[in-house]
């Protein structure tokens, strides 16, 4: 039936009248397949008026599927796209590996990226320093690493926890420590958790801390462990230590600037405190954009630029890390950032905190 | 047992097999208890409970001490009688931790304010749909990550 | 790169065939069969005595289909829909044809049966669909649309203990799936059809995002 039905198609009559149609067809399929020479990789660097401009994105995640808790899973699965949830783990598992996040960096045209360990297991997870070390070693010239601890039973652990962060701090790649009080559940202000910062004075390790709430369940969105003024007596008592306030105590529930002017204050009021606007600014996160544009039009109005270190928070996503890049240089345009600002923004305050140098290639 | 029969049961099972999305198993317990201060310590003001599970079922590094299921507001120190529904799938254990909101603004120890005191207790007895417990609130401006496990 | 590569070969060759097939056909009689599997298929209601046996293959959307014309008007059909391999629909339902003309076919279908998936969320339970399908055949294409509204009720249950007995209590939860095809449908002979569709299967609307996908199918139909 099936042979039969359709044999007159290849009749020699047939075949004389398709030669002009197979050679337009060939034809097409030339010019459209010419589309895809010659893409090549994407420059590194950001363009501002002509000139590149290095850019290290300080917030990235390496992570592990199997150490993420099922409510977690679960509401990571209700964000992708259907029918992308239906094999999270598929989908997560691509953007969390170390590959993916280099893969991400270079689409963006980004030169370095810090790496974030956790240690959140009623939230987001466990990314353990281990295997934060293991994806440095994928970049070990561009990757670098923030290690973390465990808090969950400090009354019994704190010693060995503290002495296993030391550690870690002086193994090769190891730039800071990345603390998450909502996540892991510890109040901002309890000075039974200050060793911490001790270390990070000694070490010259600078703090990158979570601040705001969260959307991921099980967080702690109570004020002590998310408002950013609760830090201020650690920033006091250690003032060799450098805390960096990320996400700008923004409220990813409510999507509002709430922490913004605190941050603002308490980076204007002391020489330790630095800024850094990632994730409040995504589309899932700041639907509009306007947010984003704000806080950084008002960090440049207080004179805080200085203060500030670029991070997005990915990868989430494809494109997500450059997504954000984006949406950040827009911001900083829209905002009235010079070309020097930019650059601050995008790579100098980075290599200044965290001592590191950035090299001619990362812009060109 | 005729073929009918057990051409339902099977059907029956069947169908219960695939209708059962989330299944939730909660265990009811009748809470009794006192709340105090130290003696001679300020008293006044609402007292704000959270249960916690002792500990969680999960695996490796994903297991962790504390789980709040529930939280609860009283008037103020002395006797307390809450019913509770105590997740049986998430942990083990009951533990019971307490703040005095001595201003009155819902916020442990806000900047400025540091005579709250807070305390927590395991509940000896778990699991039974009847327990008591004493809990004394000494230490100020602490969560209960600090005094637990 | 290779992606890129395959697809556009793959672009290029559907365009080549078909500017090639409608060159060759339009030399043969016009209208040669008003009634063709690929109609029956992508514009439903088989007539009496007719049947069609469909295998769309997609992404994420695949299905398996099979129409019986009961009378003029009645269709009995069953469905079994899989996305990419953790979600499946069993269904079965009745069409009706609602119009019938030279270059109109519109069809009302309903259809119920069973919600399966797996992965981070199990979901499960009963299913019903409401669709119609609007055919316009020109001698051998069928350009079609579907239109569908969708409802799984999801069930959950729970469990208390307590000191003087244990209880259980039922709640549902919905699931809504608005959806829509647009496609073309080709009859390479009376029995033998082929179609081309763009889904958009908004599945747990308005609360979610959807990708929208695509799917290719091979009809059978006989006994006409």
């Amino acid at each position: 039936m099936f042979p039969a039905s359709i044999a007159p198609v290849f009749s020699r009559r047939s075949r004389a009248r398709l030669k002009p149609l197979a050679l337009v067809s060939v034809l097409s399929l030339a010019a459209l397949a010419s589309l895809d020479v010659g893409c090549g990789a994407t420059p590194r660097g950001v363009d501002w008026d002509g000139k590149r401009l290095p850019v290290i994105d300080l917030h990235l995640h390496p992570g592990d599927w199997d150490h993420i808790p099922d409510d977690t899973k679960k509401f990571l699965a209700s964000r992708f796209p259907f029918p992308l949830g239906l094999d999270a783990e598929a989908a997560a598992k691509g953007s969390i590996e170390p590959e993916n996040v280099l893969a991400e960096i270079d689409d963006a045209g980004i030169w370095g990226a810090g790496l974030f360990a956790i240690y959140a297991p009623r939230t987001v997870g466990v990314a353990s320093n281990e295997l934060v070390a293991e994806a440095l070693t994928v970049a070990p010239d561009r990757f670098f690493g923030l290690a973390s601890l465990r808090v969950d039973r400090w009354t019994t652990d704190r010693d060995a926890e503290l002495a296993l962060l030391e550690s870690t701090l002086t193994r090769p790649g190891f730039v800071g420590i990345k603390l998450a009080h909502a996540h892991q559940h510890f109040r901002m202000d309890d000075p039974a958790f200050f060793p911490i910062y001790e270390i990070a004075a000694r070490l010259g390790k600078p703090l990158y801390l979570h601040t705001g709430t969260s959307p991921f369940p099980g967080t702690s969105q109570e004020a002590p462990y998310t408002d950013p003024t609760y830090l201020e007596p650690a920033i006091q008592a250690f003032s060799g230590a450098k805390f960096i306030l990320g996400h700008l105590g923004y409220d990813f529930k409510e999507q509002r600037n709430v922490g913004l002017e605190t941050c603002i204050r308490l980076a204007k009021t002391y020489p330790n405190v630095f800024l850094e606007p990632s994730a409040l600014g995504s589309a899932g996160s700041d639907p509009t954009g306007q947010n984003l544009k704000e806080a950084m039009r008002r960090m440049r109005e207080e004179g805080v630029v200085d203060r500030i270190i670029y991070g997005s928070d990915g990868p989430q996503s494809p494109g997500f890390v450059k997504g954000y890049l984006d949406r950040t240089v827009t911001a900083m345009r829209e905002a009235g950032y010079t070309e020097q600002e930019a650059a601050e923004v995008l790579a100098g305050n980075f290599a200044r905190v965290f001592g590191v140098t950035v090299p001619a290639e990362a812009a060109e | 047992m005729s073929r009918a029969v057990l051409g339902f049961a099977a059907a029956l099972a069947f169908t219960l097999g695939g209708c059962i999305n989330e299944e939730t198993r909660l265990y009811e317990i009748e809470l009794d208890g006192q709340v105090a201060v130290t003696d001679g310590a300020p008293s006044a003001g609402a007292v704000h409970l959270e249960f916690h599970v002792a500990k969680t079922f999960g695996e490796g590094e994903l297991a962790h001490p504390l789980g709040e299921f529930d939280r609860r507001t009283l008037a103020g120190v002395g006797p307390v009688r809450e019913t509770l529904l105590y997740p049986l799938d998430v942990g083990d254990g009951l533990v019971v931790y307490g703040w005095l909101d001595s201003d009155g603004d819902g916020i442990l120890c806000a900047p400025g304010q540091t005579e709250e005191p807070a305390g927590l207790v395991r509940v000896r007895g778990f699991p039974a749909h009847a327990l008591s417990f004493s809990l004394t609130l000494r230490t100020p401006c602490v969560g209960p990550e600090s005094l637990y496990p | 790169m290779k992606t890129r590569a395959a697809t556009t070969l793959g672009a290029a060759c559907a365009l080549a065939t078909i500017l090639g097939s409608a060159r060759v056909f339009a030399a043969e009689p016009r209208s040669p069969f008003p009634e063709h599997a690929a109609l029956d298929a992508v514009g439903g209601s088989p007539a009496k005595g007719a049947y069609v046996l469909s295998a769309q293959g997609g992404w994420p959307f695949s299905f398996l289909r099979a129409q019986v014309g009961l009378s003029r008007r009645i269709t009995l059909q069953s469905e079994l829909e899989s996305v990419v391999g953790r979600r499946y629909r069993p269904m079965l339902g009745i069409g009706v044809r609602i119009a019938d003309a030279k270059h109109l076919r519109l069809t009302g279908e309903f259809l119920a049966g069973w919600l399966f998936q797996r992965g981070e969320e199990y979901r499960r339970g009963p299913n019903g669909e409401l669709r119609f399908r609007l055919a316009i055949p020109v001698r051998r294409f069928v350009p079609y649309l579907v239109l569908g509204t969708r409802h799984a009720f999801l069930p959950d249950l729970l469990t208390i203990e307590r000191a003087s007995g244990t209880e259980t209590s039922w709640s549902v939860r919905h699931e809504w799936t608005p959806w829509a095809t647009l496609g073309l449908g080709f009859a390479l002979s009376r029995g033998v059809g082929l179609d081309l569709g763009l889904n958009y299967g908004w599945v747990g609307a308005p609360d979610t995002i959807a990708l929208p996908g695509v799917h290719l199918g091979l009809h059978f139909g006989g006994d006409r």
